[in-house]
């Protein structure tokens, strides 16, 4: 396992026409943070800083006067705790880099990377820059669409009118069909999936992936392929 | 959240420029320290093949819990919009075509409804 520079570019390149998707996100995130009473400058720090659209929208609810920097922790916290998950999968990889590399493979993690590089990974790619760049992509992607939103120079388009919030979860069902199709077993699938939707009005948001993830992982790592 | 009482959750009386880059600054420094739990956390517990099955399938169970949750939010035009950009993945094998497919189904979708 290696980070070069020509991996870094690689990957930035392999997930370039998906960024392009992430700009109105980041718009719509921006248009509501200074809505919500933040000036641009720091919606756009808080995009660069956190890099999370998940916990920027959470911290976003939190956002007036008498905000809680506990309850801005826990609910950091909660949802985005499925990137341990995604961490620990990446682990043996991960874990072959030195600390620099290691630190640098964690900062742009995010949910399209992971998958993106995981099955990269799995397809014998041995530089991880592709984590990295293709983490990275996307976070220029975020940061341009929150200051394109928080500048106010946009009206915020209806993303259903072009389909666009289907894009994330497109993306990441496509990233799925290559590995379900060299397994021979998908129970655990189904029971990822429905651990996933039957937890979603009973727990918290964000852990019910959490619950289904290691629901699926339990199962399908006690059954044996062969 | 928590039913904890307001004095433990640090309540603030008034939203300074500093309150707002601190709560900033611990929402990216909560979300750093996730990403780099996971590793941190398998480095310890220390690989056997049964933790390597694991991981290999939360893996894809992550993912899978992230599509089903979105789509059960949705309704049928995100079910539809992601089963053909699957098909089309499985036949193509481009991710990119699966996506464009795919949202040309929800947008044709709402279109029709419009």
């Amino acid at each position: 396992m290696h980070m070069s520079i020509a991996g870094i570019l690689r990957g930035a390149r392999q997930l370039a026409p998906m960024s392009i998707f992430v700009i109105p996100f980041g718009v719509a995130y921006g248009i509501a943070a200074v809505e919500r009473g933040m000036t641009p400058v720091q919606a756009v720090g808080a995009s660069a800083l956190t890099f999370s659209g998940a916990a920027q929208f959470a911290v976003l609810d939190q956002w007036d006067a008498e905000i809680s920097l506990v309850a801005v922790v826990l609910v950091t916290f909660a949802v985005s705790a499925r990137l341990i998950v995604m961490g620990a999968a990446l682990a043996p990889w991960v874990n072959q880099l030195d600390l620099r590399r290691r630190i640098l493979s964690a900062l742009f993690l995010t949910d399209p990377n992971f998958a993106h590089t995981h099955n990269a990974l799995r397809a014998r790619e041995t530089d991880l820059g592709v984590l990295v760049g293709s983490g990275a992509i996307g976070w220029v992607a975020w940061v341009i669409g929150t200051g394109l939103g928080a500048s106010g120079g946009l009206q915020l388009v209806d993303p259903r009118a072009f389909g666009i919030d289907v894009v994330m979860p497109a993306f990441f069902a496509a990233m799925v069909v290559p590995r379900a199709m060299e397994e021979t077993r998908h129970g655990y699938i189904v029971v990822a999936a429905l651990c996933a939707v039957m937890s979603q009005p009973v727990l918290p948001t964000g852990w019910n992936i959490i619950f289904a993830a290691v629901a699926g992982g339990v199962v399908g790592g006690l059954s044996r392929d062969e | 959240m928590l039913p904890l009482p307001a004095a433990w959750l640090g309540a603030c009386p008034e939203m300074s420029e500093g309150l707002a880059w601190t709560a900033i600054g611990l929402a990216a420094a909560t979300v750093f320290a996730l990403r780099y739990a996971g590793f941190w956390v398998m480095e310890r517990v220390g690989m056997t093949p049964t933790i390597e099955r694991f991981l290999e399938k939360l893996s894809i169970s992550v993912l899978v819990a992230i599509v089903a949750s979105a789509v059960s939010a949705g309704g049928a035009r995100e079910l539809c919009a992601v089963v053909v950009g699957m098909v089309a993945m499985a036949v193509t094998k481009s991710a990119l075509l699966a996506m464009s497919v795919a949202m040309c189904v929800a947008a044709l979708w709402t279109l029709a409804l419009a």
